[in-house]
């Protein structure tokens, strides 16, 4: 599966791969991210396991595909063959949560290590409806994220602030970065066939297999 | 006196009723005589000839100037003919209707019968036996059957002295559509299939006294287009079968060669009868060769992988002997480096550099074996012959019957028009055949017995400017037809893919190494068939393109979908080469391709098993909390041993019955919705699973439902789905089974 921004509809279409352990709310942020207020809601087959949003920005038609992940720690191993191929990773942490955001470093290490600079990191704490509690100093936050290259936003699905703002910075980023790719091989076709170097980065994921029992 | 036989009566005679040949020496003197069954010719005074009434055609020559030919007859004979004059018109008519009253006699028309009917004149077409005497390449060979005014014509027999045999059709004097030959003595064979101009032209079998029979295509007699030769016994010191290309006679261009003594797959170039060019090779003993060869021997560089792993880089000395320089890896990745010489039966002489995998710097080339293929295994598939030159002739051979230039590409609108004719003219041969087959044709006949289906039979209206959802689920219906069907061009084409396909992948040729190959010539026939259908229906996308047609109207044909983007509910019909074809095609391919899928896969699917097995030896409560599920879709009024998510489990299992990766992916899809049916139905409609939940409960489903192969189902599925899937929902799901292997 190529790494493409492909789309021969004239529309770009993105895959946004979440991580995060189980409890940090991955799931609703998301939820309340693509909920629609005036229509009910339709879930595709696997409900909130893969949802899509269709938006539009600066005058571009966008598919963004998220692809949730199970946050179990034991099925840790099977990230990269969710996150292969994935244009940005949301990687979520509860700000109470001291354990979550060391989780998300580790996650850091390896998509970065994986996947190289090609892919659009964004560190989310969530959960700042609970300041009260809070246990990661939001500067630590913050100050890490630059250093590995990511964007650091807070959020709370609860109360529902500050996802929009993500979303929306997170496409900006995105759209960016396919310009760019854009203008490097504008003389490549986008619609091509299967990039054969996709069939390498499954081969340095192989050896990576462990067993769950 | 010598013709004088109790039944012959004369009926008319030359020196009583004058008649004379035109052109024949003044002094000659010439004696027409009409026997019962006879015209006998007497020239001077002893010579006769005689030429059977039945096949003698009269005509009466329309009146000229030349006075030679005043009131003159003109008569046909098979090996000659004669022009006859009389003094005058009346005699000409008196001898015209003895003639033809002869005629019809010794042709046993009943003259009452046909009289009445007002007819004088034999029939042009006859039936009847004549032996010939003159035509040097027919001397003493007697003909049964039907003629035409003096030519063989229609169906006939031809008996040789030697006790040659033909049966079958004529036109003008010549073998000419389907007829069977027999030919005795050590050069003796039989024949059957079509002829043209008196050869062997087009289709047939042809059977060689010692054993060998060619199945294939006929030029001028000879071997020509795609055929398969069949030499030898299993017993004997030479046996093999070769399925490819040939031109006069010899084998020529690509082709498959397997030695049956040897236990030798040969899959590559040849020419005049030698193998030369590119090759890929198999053998017995599990050695894969990738080279080339020149006049029948193997030369140059060449690429060997043996069976435990070990793999040769280098220049070579005949097939699976090194000799030269060269490299050679083993499976724990220690190099050999320097000139070989030797096989691997007899043992290699060596003088090299050895270095020691374990103890240098640079990391292990290739990660251990099993999983991975290893280096050397990318490369393989890139030699060899590419997979769009393989069976060039087959494609070559629907061209012609289509009516299209083999060379040419670029096909136009015309061409299409054309293409359709001969479509419906191929058909309606079959059809006349079905209705008048007073003929034996075992070849043929099976044919008979199947009926052009009704869709068929019409030249389709749809398809040609426009492609809409009705018209698309028309022409799949039809392509489905056409492939299916043995007579449609396409079906034939579809049939023939299918038998090479066998030829290659069978027996030897089961390699493990050769997927490669056998994917990518999946790939290029599924390219090449679609051209031809393409010119067929001109609104379908180009080859790779992919067309999206709302699926709302029909969900009888639903291929893979995904939400459209203006309508997020509804789904979209995929149409592309690959949707199209394969679910047609690939049932024909299906057996080998997925025995090299198992083959390659077989560590992958072994440790899968094993685990799965030791699994599914637990309860379904045991199970469920061993893979993390959570308690809430545990359901308690199942009993210990009874079966959670049953309908879940019943649909996966359909993925190892279902030949076409779409319809696999279908299976998968349908799965999932079983699942989230099932959950609703226990933790209410409004219940929003998240893949934290999700993902156990669908491990669970997978363990349950016990596909035998399934890292061979997820490759195969891999390697043929258009590529716009991803990123939608059937990628996450086809992932989530995918991640089943990597437990």
């Amino acid at each position: 599966m190529s790494r493409n921004f492909g789309s021969n509809l004239g529309q770009l279409h993105f895959k946004i791969v979440l991580l995060g352990e189980g409890c940090v709310g991955k799931t609703s942020l998301v939820l309340r991210y693509v909920e629609d207020k005036f229509h009910e809601k339709h879930f595709s087959t696997i409900q909130a396991s893969f949802l899509t949003k269709k938006i539009n920005l600066e005058g571009q038609r966008v598919t963004l595909a998220i692809w949730d992940t199970a946050g179990q720690e034991r099925f840790h191993a099977l990230g990269p063959i969710y996150y292969r191929d994935s244009h940005a990773a949301i990687l979520v942490y509860d700000i109470t949560d001291q354990d979550s955001f060391v989780k998300v470093q580790n996650w850091v290490k390896e998509l970065r290590r994986i996947l190289g600079d090609k892919v659009v990191l964004a560190i989310v704490g969530n959960k700042i409806d609970l300041d009260k509690e809070r246990n990661v100093p939001a500067e630590e936050a913050l100050e890490y994220s630059k250093s590995v290259g990511a964007t650091h936003y807070q959020t709370s699905a609860k109360t529902n602030r500050g996802i929009e703002e993500l979303f929306l910075d997170l496409t900006q980023q995105l759209l960016r970065m396919a310009e760019s790719q854009n203008e490097l091989n504008s003389s490549i076709n986008l619609t091509s066939n299967r990039n054969p170097e996709v069939v390498i980065v499954d081969d340095s994921l192989a050896p990576k297999k462990s067993c769950c029992g | 006196d010598a013709l004088r036989t109790p039944v012959r009566r004369l009926i008319r005679e030359s020196r009583t009723h004058p008649i004379t040949l035109v052109n024949s020496g003044r002094f000659s003197s010439h004696w027409f005589i009409i026997l019962t069954d006879v015209l006998v010719h007497v020239s001077g005074s002893s010579n006769h000839v005689t030429y059977p009434l039945a096949t003698i055609w009269v005509e009466p020559m329309q009146d000229s100037d030349n006075i030679q030919t005043k009131n003159g007859l003109s008569l046909t004979m098979p090996e000659e003919t004669m022009t006859l004059a009389c003094p005058t018109a009346g005699d000409k008519m008196e001898w015209l209707v003895a003639l033809q009253s002869a005629i019809r006699h010794a042709l046993l028309i009943d003259d009452v019968g046909s009289s009445s009917s007002g007819r004088t004149t034999p029939p042009l077409v006859r039936s009847a036996s004549y032996t010939f005497t003159k035509l040097p390449h027919l001397k003493d060979v007697t003909y049964k059957g039907a003629w035409l005014c003096g030519k063989m014509h229609g169906e006939g027999e031809l008996n040789w002295p030697d006790g040659r045999v033909y049966k079958g059709s004529f036109r003008q004097n010549q073998q000419y559509g389907y007829g069977s030959s027999e030919s005795f003595g050590p050069n003796g064979s039989t024949y059957e299939g079509s002829w043209k101009d008196g050869k062997m032209n087009g289709y047939g079998i042809l059977k060689y006294a010692n054993g060998d029979v060619y199945e294939g295509n006929f030029q001028d007699g000879q071997p020509h287009g795609h055929g398969t030769l069949k030499r030898g016994h299993f017993l004997t010191s030479a046996a093999h079968v070769y399925v490819g290309q040939w031109e006069a006679g010899q084998k020529c261009g690509y082709g498959v060669m397997d030695d049956i003594v040897t236990g030798e797959k040969y899959m590559g170039m040849w020419q005049a009868d030698a193998r030369h060019g590119q090759a890929v090779l198999v053998t017995l003993d599990g050695l894969y060769i990738e080279g080339s060869f020149t006049n029948n021997k193997m030369t140059g560089q060449c690429v060997m992988l043996l069976e435990d792993g070990t793999s040769y880089e280098g220049e070579v000395a005949g097939v699976g002997i090194l000799g030269g320089k060269g490299l050679l890896q083993f499976p724990n990745g220690d190099i050999i480096q320097g000139t070989f010489h030797g096989s691997w039966s007899d043992g290699i002489k060596i003088n090299a550099t050895l270095t020691k995998a374990s103890l240098t710097a640079q990391s292990p080339l290739s990660p251990p074996t099993g999983l991975s293929i290893g280096h050397f295994q990318q490369q393989n598939g890139s030699s060899g012959v590419p997979a769009e030159r393989k069976w060039g002739a087959i494609f070559q051979q629907c061209c012609s019957t289509l009516g299209l230039s083999p060379n040419c590409t670029q096909w136009t609108a015309d061409d299409s028009l054309r293409a359709w004719d001969q479509i419906a003219a191929v058909l309606n041969q079959c059809k006349q055949r079905t209705t008048n087959d007073h003929h034996i044709r075992p070849k043929i006949q099976h044919h008979l017995s199947v009926e052009i289906p009704e869709i068929l039979q019409h030249i389709p209206d749809y398809g040609r400017n426009q492609l809409n959802g009705d018209e698309f689920v028309k022409i799949e219906t039809y392509l489905h037809m056409a492939l299916e069907s043995e007579i449609h061009p396409l079906g034939k084409l579809a049939a023939q893919i299918g038998d090479v396909y066998r030829a290659t992948y069978v027996g030897v040729g089961a390699h493990p190494r050769l997927l490669p190959h056998a994917v990518s010539e999946v790939h290029s026939f599924v390219s090449r068939v679609y051209a031809f259908v393409r010119l067929l229906f001109p609104a379908l996308p180009e080859d790779r393109a992919v067309h999206l047609i709302p699926n709302g109207m029909y969900n009888k044909i639903l291929l893979m979908t995904e939400p459209s983007n203006d309508h997020p509910q509804e789904l979209q019909a995929v149409v592309s080469a690959n949707t199209l074809l394969l679910p047609v095609l690939l049932p024909r391919l299906y057996p080998p391709l997925y025995t090299l899928y198992v083959l390659h896969n077989q560590k992958l699917d072994d440790l899968y098993w094993e685990r799965l097995q030791k699994w599914n030896r637990q309860s379904d409560s045991a199970l469920m909390n061993f893979l993390g599920v959570d308690p809430k879709f545990f359901i308690e009024e199942v009993a210990p041993e009874g079966s959670h998510f049953p309908t879940a489990v019943d649909c996966l299992q359909q993925l190892s019955t279902t030949f076409s990766p779409g319809r696999k992916l279908q299976v998968i899809h349908q799965t999932f919705q079983e699942v989230s049916r099932s959950v609703q139905a226990h933790l209410g409609a409004d219940y929003v699973m998240n893949m934290d939940d999700l993902f156990p409960v669908f491990l669970f489903v997978v363990v349950r439902s016990r596909i035998r192969h399934l890292g061979t189902e997820i490759h195969l599925i891999e390697d043929f789905i258009d590529k716009h899937v991803q990123n939608g929902e059937l990628d996450v799901m086809f992932t989530t089974l995918e991640v089943f292997l990597f437990l």
